[in-house]
């Protein structure tokens, strides 16, 4: 087994694993959270594939598309989801401050890896360091939204059901 | 079984991006907002049947007269089956998600 089928077969068996240890009472909110992050990965990797800055020449689904379909779908909207469920609500601002730039590190390292030490994805312009700095953007962009949106649907309104 | 020869994001995807990001959901949002919830079977699945048959309808005349979509190995009963069971789930999902009593009924 090649280390792309390796690194996708170990994200379904984690993003399983992560599942399991969802606490019982906010499934709706992981489930909300794991969505929401899907929606913004499937058309973001779509925009960079047509704009040629990022290639995934190794993919479960070559004919339909020229993403990949796990990282984008399972992966990363899994450390999201486990983000999301973590926010440490009641610390400090640096205590926040530092989840947030760990949990983005997160995902954006991972990317960076895959990009420069397997198939499953190529950068196809720009330095390394470029590139990580765009990473950076990209999925701070993303948590930034989905955490907002989330912020909305949770907050109290009058009638509105959660 | 279907080829989307007109598309947005191209060399990107395969399928039709415009459809299943848009409307699709959409699609969803309003059945499941003017759903009628309160009335009986025989009107549930007649709402059903008006929107798969619409949307199957409106489907074929895109299939007959743009480049939007094709049908390889497809025929048009296929889409009504799969919309259904697509509508369904959403439906049940949602129920599931609001605590809406019966997620598995009509």
């Amino acid at each position: 087994m090649n280390i792309e089928r390796f690194i996708l077969f170990s994200g379904i068996i984690i993003f399983i694993a992560a599942f399991l240890y969802i606490p019982k009472g906010q499934l709706r909110q992981a489930l909300l959270a794991f969505v929401l992050f899907q929606a913004t990965t499937w058309f973001i990797s779509l925009v960079l594939v047509q704009m040629n800055i990022l290639q995934f020449p190794v993919r479960e689904f070559p004919k339909a598309t020229g993403s990949v379909f796990i990282p984008q779908f399972f992966i990363y909207p899994a450390f999201f989801t486990w983000f999301y469920l973590c926010l440490p609500y009641k610390s400090s601002k640096h205590y926040r401050i530092l989840h947030w730039l760990i949990s983005i590190s997160i995902p954006v390292h991972f990317a960076y890896f895959i990009a420069v030490y397997t198939d499953l994805s190529q950068f196809t312009k720009g330095s390394l360091l470029r590139n990580l700095a765009y990473l950076y953007g990209e999925f701070g962009f993303q948590y930034f939204v989905c955490f907002r949106y989330l912020k909305w649907f949770y907050s109290e309104e009058k009638g509105k059901v959660n | 079984m279907i080829d989307y020869p007109v598309r947005l994001f191209w060399k990107a995807n395969a399928t039709n991006f415009c459809f299943e990001y848009l409307v699709l959901p959409f699609m969803c949002i309003f059945f499941n907002l003017h759903y009628p919830d309160t009335k009986s079977t025989l009107r549930k699945v007649i709402y059903y049947l008006c929107i798969l048959l619409g949307f199957t309808l409106l489907e074929v005349q895109v299939e007959k007269y743009t480049e939007i979509l094709t049908y390889v190995n497809w025929y048009w009963f296929y889409t009504s089956i799969s919309m259904l069971l697509l509508l369904y789930l959403v439906r049940t999902v949602y129920k599931w998600f609001f605590h809406l009593p019966k997620p598995f009924s009509l």
